[in-house]
């Protein structure tokens, strides 16, 4: 899906009889969600996924941040290396767990095909799980607000919306301004004529009984927005698009939003050039992360809790990086696609928070690596998620001979956790792939 | 009879004796078909689809709007003389019209997937991706350009290389304060000559310093602030980024800017040569000023056929510069994006996977053990070798030793060549070619890159069919099943009115025939439901359109109600037990298999590996076909487990 | 070359989803629908952008993206194009605009709150222009509330995108007591946005 990166929804006032309603109660359990996405490839070695300069110093991996990484240990002495750059986010660590050695799909390492596996658990695309969160009952008239174009084939994303801030201010600007004046008996009329569309069998009624759908949720909705904030126009554009989505979630428009974050520069660093930018990449993408969780974590939603305490987030990339280029000098080179191994950062609602779950291997020079790591890394440039235990929660110390995807922390267990965690049917599961098994739910991480 | 019908009935009669003469053993094939040379009589259209007035109506204001680019009937314009034409001669009438040639433009642009939003601005003047796209808008022009001249072909949609096609000069952007308040073609003649003037102090620095690396002249003069006026003087930044990295022009030097190169002849006389080049752009920028040159359609496009006037190797092709944007060869697709681009857009052809044996003589590490990659790669791989020369903003690399890809990274070039080397007893040197299929080696073509790759498109039979499986969607939807037997038979009409018309008279006899169809007419189309079928075909317990003229054509030799080899009957469609629709399909003992059970099967045969399952046995089927049918069963085996009732025509 | 990982790039934006549904139909888009309005309402030459109507300053701030939200073409495909609660309701706030500045054409003499300008009345076609005004002129009255003047109306916005049977039921709902002593600015506004919300003449 190609989405249009635009503006944001500031108030819409709309005196209507019939979008003068009061906006519908979210409920006493409301569950909203946040995907965050960085496209291009994070380099989980500068944030909680860290190599010591021993290794750069053997000219294993590229390190231009050029410090030791600190160990980040949970209150069950599971540690990670992290860097100076995760600094930031060490207000939040209890309000998030960090995934390690998260397998996307080892047959492709291309951008479309991990983000199509991301999104939609299928390498060729199909269908995104965001918008699975929404349906059922208490569905809300959007599926999700996104901000940012992202590069997936998805094919149920009609009810994503794609708005930004200079978009929602001349709407509402427009209906402040000359607030619509429009009697009953038309809307009414209107809808009568989409349902009588909507009869037949073929292409033209369901899409009539799709904008009856639509139109039947519009005044909610105009009522819903118009009691949005105004929107900060000195605020920055993420700043902007947070609040808005914040509004959005507490007026009832979406339980979701999906944010792909631009960033100054590429994170697809095969250049040396690029790749030289890392840590100037990483702080922004701290930053970024940080104000997400800042803003969620001040916004009160009623008068105990937060929208971090009503609110699941998932953080991740499309994959991660290899730790360097062959044949290139170690302090000049690149870094390439890497699906054996990411960092997904999961936490809010419902997940057990401040725990570190994973790893990957190749976090010595001397380590003897798995001979399925051997075949699927012949160059020994990646690092690759240790085998993870599903039932115990826990890494497994063997070396398997072959791959499995079952042996590994995937990133379908992940979104299956999500589907467990919403209440979502089993059937919407995912699998490890065509004529694979369906990947466990993380249950070790559903509080 | 019409000639589908003569030619079912031919078919058929062929493909029942030798069922008959071999227990379908035999490999069988339809006759090949030699259109005949008929004189030009009225190309056969299919019948006019019965609709009351209002409906008439609305199918005009429709077909309006599809050949006019969008501008459906104005007020007044839909008379009572109008109204009694029959729809053919409706459709002629529109055609007359010179919007039509936006409609076709519009619809080349959407056969690239490049389709915009509007092909005009605000202002009324074509938008860049018009521009960047010289077989589309030379395809559409064909339209306007006198008949037995290279130009009126509509098939030039399928060149490579092309003329420039000029686009008018916008506003230049000066940053030198002199040329603050003076008249655009001026300036525009100011900052070009600027440019000149900068290559002659490189010339006389490259003098005077003879030992001067290229990469150090490229730096003074790309980073000098007269080197970057060239993309400011308003004329097309697509093509002058492509003059400046052509060869024989000013390639010499962004190769010595971002990877190796020494000319033979020296700097100064390199350099020499590109200040030459550049002299005819200036010319053509004093005669094509604003208010010489303005293009309100297709008539008024000018063209330079830039290649053979400057005399250089690299022509314009339809991937410029601009194309890079879209189809970037990372280091890590190594061009296969590209090849994918080519494949769906030219081939319609989606990749999806459908396990192909993996021969030895392709066998390359890991292919040979994984079929299922093999499955996508056996095509992909060949097509992006088509690309091995063509690298960082689509730059012609054949003369640098080093290949640089589009997200900078550099590599050995022969070594990044070297996978498509064919094996030694091959009697090829490159292993680069669309192949079809790697049990019948026979039908693969190979070429040794770009060049080669689209004069083969140009004659390939499934470029034919996609253009019309294209010109379905684009004029009736996307999304909607159309009959395979229905697609082959636009194809074949399309190829003879070429042969015998040419192409312009023929495209638009396409295009009249689906403006014409049911589908189009109709208004509230099913999904599934495919509502043109050939002439001559019986629906009557039809296995479901999409798949029926394609199991009819591979299948039905030996699975029919007479030969129900393996007790399957793949002719017909009927209720089974569980209540839905599927095969007739039996176990040893004459007991019907459950639905599901027949499905998998025709996927299991369908994707294996083993020759001596797969199906059609040992015959060669069209890997769109394969695909069409294996995605179908796919479908019809999820909803046969569901327990949907399946397989609605 | 590596193929220690095969290298796939970029095939899943070219592969179309295995995955998809059925579909329904969509919107033609923002731009085919204005160019439709353009075409009925607007003379020969006559620029029209219906967008106005969501962002009354786009002239002078520009498209700040509202009216890609009905449907646009980007990467060659119509995205957007879905009926969706925020579209229908963006939808439903430009065609009520229309209608109202229709209206606004119907009551120049009378005192109008302000509203959004799209076109002057020079502007229209005189086809559009008869249409509009027969109503404007007379309605509840005369030749104004009566069969042919509502056909007109109808095929002057909606033309034959939909059957028949929507303009009956149109006309009839038009010609129905709730409109009985409406005054026309009235009228038109709700004829108008009825008509133009009919998805007949929103979808493709």
């Amino acid at each position: 899906m190609k989405a249009i990166p635009v503006a944001g929804v500031g108030t819409l006032l709309l005196t209507h009889p019939w979008m003068a309603f009061s906006a519908p109660k979210l409920g006493p359990d409301p569950h909203f969600f946040v995907q965050i996405y960085f496209e291009g490839g994070m380099d989980p070695s500068y944030l909680f996924d860290a190599r010591p300069l021993a290794m750069t110093q053997a000219g294993k991996i590229a390190n231009y941040l050029g410090e030791e990484p600190a160990a980040w240990t949970d209150a069950a002495g599971r540690t990670t290396w992290a860097t100076s750059l995760t600094d930031p986010l060490k207000p939040y660590r209890d309000r998030f767990t960090i995934l390690n050695g998260v397998v996307m799909t080892a047959a492709f390492d291309g951008h479309e095909q991990n983000a199509n596996y991301l999104f939609a658990g299928d390498p060729f695309g199909g269908e995104a799980f965001v918008p699975h969160l929404n349906a059922g009952s208490g569905r809300r008239p959007v599926d999700a607000l996104q901000a940012g174009s992202i590069g997936a084939t998805l094919t149920n994303v009609g009810g994503i919306v794609p708005m930004g801030p200079s978009a929602a201010e001349s709407l509402a600007k427009r209906l402040r301004e000359y607030p619509i004046q429009s009697g009953d008996p038309v809307f009414d009329f209107v809808k009568g004529r989409l349902a009588a569309n909507g009869r037949g069998p073929g292409r033209f009624s369901s899409a009539s009984r799709a904008m009856l759908s639509g139109l039947e949720g519009a005044p909610a909705l105009a009522a819903m927005v118009r009691e949005i904030s105004n929107l900060d126009p000195a605020a920055t554009p993420d700043r902007q698009f947070v609040g808005l989505m914040l509004d959005f979630f507490k007026q009832g428009v979406t339980p979701s939003a999906i944010i792909r974050f631009q960033l100054s520069s590429v994170l697809d660093t095969h250049a040396p050039s690029d790749a030289k930018k890392q840590p100037a990449l990483n702080r922004q993408i701290v930053e970024k992360i940080a104000l997400v969780l800042k803003s969620l974590s001040e916004t009160p939603y009623d008068g105990q809790r937060n929208f971090l305490d009503v609110t699941t987030f998932m953080i991740s990339s499309e994959f991660g990086r290899t730790f360097r280029q062959i044949g290139k000098p170690i302090d000049d080179t690149g870094t390439d696609h890497n699906p054996l191994c990411q960092t997904v950062l999961i936490g809010g609602k419902g997940i057990k928070n401040g725990m570190v779950i994973g790893a990957s291997d190749f976090q010595s020079t001397d380590e003897t690596l798995s001979p399925t790591h051997a075949m699927l890394d012949a160059e020994s440039i990646r690092a690759m998620g240790r085998p993870f235990d599903h039932r115990q929660f826990t890494t497994r110390p063997d070396l398997p001979a072959t791959y499995k995807p079952s042996d590994y922390l995937n990133l379908a267990s992940v979104v299956n956790t999500l589907y467990r965690l919403y209440n979502k049917p089993d059937t919407l599961h995912r699998t490890y792939g065509r004529n694979e098994p369906t990947a466990p739910v993380l249950n070790g991480l559903l509080s | 009879m019409s000639r589908i019908a003569s030619r079912t009935i031919i078919w058929v009669t062929w493909v029942g004796v030798l069922t008959l003469a071999s227990g379908c053993e035999k490999a069988v094939r339809p006759p090949n078909r030699i259109p005949a040379l008929e004189s030009p009589a009225a190309a056969e259209l299919p019948p006019e689809v019965p609709m009351s007035e209002w409906d008439k109506k609305r199918w005009i204001d429709r077909t309006a709007r599809k050949l006019r680019a969008g501008t459906g009937l104005k007020p007044g314009e839909l008379t009572v003389e109008l109204l009694a034409l029959s729809q053919s001669q409706i459709i002629d009438r529109l055609m007359n019209d010179d919007r039509f040639g936006d409609a076709v433009l519009d619809f080349n642009l959407y056969f690239l997937g490049l389709k915009p939003d509007s092909l005009r601005s605000r202002d009324g003047s074509f938008t860049y991706v018009v521009w960047d796209t010289p077989n589309a808008l030379g395809s559409a022009m064909s339209l306007f350009a006198k008949p037995g001249t290279p130009g009126a072909d509509y098939l030039n949609l399928f060149d490579l290389k092309h003329p420039y096609y000029i686009r008018p000069l916008t506003r230049p952007r000066s940053e030198n304060a002199e040329d603050a308040g003076k008249p655009d073609d001026e300036v525009r003649i100011t900052m070009l000559n600027r440019y000149q003037n900068e290559i002659d102090e490189l010339i006389t620095y490259a003098e005077r310093n003879p030992t001067v690396t290229g990469g150090e002249l490229a730096r003074r003069f790309f980073l000098s602030p007269g080197g970057s006026d060239w993309f400011y003087t308003g004329m097309d930044v697509g093509f002058m980024i492509w003059a400046q990295q052509a060869r024989d022009w000013m390639g010499s030097l962004v190769l010595a800017f971002y990877a190796e190169f020494t000319p033979s002849h020296g700097w100064p006389a390199e350099l020499r040569a590109i200040r030459a080049r550049n002299e005819p752009v200036i010319a053509l920028v004093k005669r094509l000023t604003a208010e010489k040159y303005a293009v309100r359609t297709l008539r008024d496009v000018q063209s330079w056929d830039v290649a053979r006037e400057l005399q250089l190797r690299d022509g314009w092709t339809m991937f410029n510069p601009i194309y890079a944007q879209h189809l970037a060869g990372s280091s890590t697709n190594f061009n296969r994006k590209r090849a994918a681009f080519v494949l769906k857009r030219f081939f319609c052809d989606d990749l999806i996977p459908i396990n192909v044996s993996a021969p030895a003589d392709h066998a390359r590490g890991r292919h040979a053990s994984e079929p299922s990659c093999q499955s996508c790669h056996y095509k992909l791989d060949p097509m992006a070798g088509a690309f091995r020369n063509i690298g960082f903003n689509m730059m012609n690399l054949s003369d640098s030793p080093v290949f640089t890809f589009d997200d900078k990274v550099k590599v050995n070039k022969a070594a990044f060549q070297q996978s498509w080397l064919a094996q030694p007893r091959s009697g090829r040197t490159w292993d680069i070619g669309y192949v079809r299929s790697t049990d019948h080696p026979d039908r693969n073509v190979y070429f040794d890159d770009l060049d080669g790759l689209f004069a083969f498109i140009r004659k390939a039979p499934e470029a034919r069919r996609c253009l019309m499986r294209r010109m379905f969607e684009y004029t009736v939807g996307e999304n909607q099943a159309v009959d395979a037997g229905y697609l082959d038979d636009l194809t074949e009409r399309f190829n003879d009115e070429t042969l015998i018309r040419g192409s312009v008279p023929a495209i638009k006899l396409a295009m009249k025939r689906v403006l014409m169809s049911r589908a189009f007419s109709e208004r509230d189309r099913q999904s599934d439901r495919c509502y043109d079928l050939p002439a001559g075909v019986n629906p009557q317990d039809r296995p479901p359109c999409r798949v029926a003229y394609l199991l009819d054509k591979n299948c039905t030799a030996c699975h029919s109600s007479s030969s129900m080899k393996g007790n399957l009957d793949l002719s017909r469609w009927v209720k089974n037990a569980d209540g839905g629709m599927g095969f007739v399909h039996m176990d040893g003992n004459g007991n019907p298999l459950p639905r599901a059970v027949t499905f998998q099967a025709l996927i299991d045969r369908l994707d294996t590996t083993d020759e001596t399952a797969r199906m059609p046995l040992n015959r060669y089927m069209p890997s769109h076909e394969r695909t069409e049918t294996y995605v179908w069963a796919q479908e019809a085996l999820r909803q046969a487990v569901v327990g949907r009732r399946g397989g609605r025509r | 070359m590596n193929f220690g990982i095969i290298t796939l790039a970029t095939v899943g934006l070219l592969t179309s989803s295995l995955f998809a549904p059925v579909c329904e139909a969509g919107y033609r888009g923002y731009y085919l629908t204005n160019e439709m309005l353009k075409t009925r309402l607007m003379k020969e030459g006559t620029g029209f952008a219906l967008g106005i109507y969501l962002n009354p300053k786009l002239a002078t701030d520009g498209d700040t993206g509202l009216s890609e939200l009905l449907g646009i073409y980007s990467g060659g495909r119509l995205v957007n194009g879905e009926p969706n609660g925020v579209n229908m309701l963006l939808w439903y706030v430009a065609m009520s605009g229309l209608a109202r500045d229709m209206a606004r054409i119907c009551e120049l003499d009378a005192v109008a709150p302000p509203m959004i300008v799209g076109f002057a009345k020079a502007e229209m076609n005189e086809s559009f222009s008869q249409a509009l005004g027969a109503l404007c002129v007379a309605w509840p009255h005369g030749r104004a509330r009566t069969e042919p003047a509502l056909l007109n109306f109808w095929l002057a916005l909606v033309s034959f995108d939909a059957p028949m049977e929507e303009f009956e039921v149109w006309r009839d709902f038009l010609m129905s007591p709730t409109f009985a002593a409406a005054p026309a600015g009235i009228l038109v506004e709700a004829a108008a946005t009825s008509a133009l919300m009919n998805p007949g003449f929103l979808l493709e």
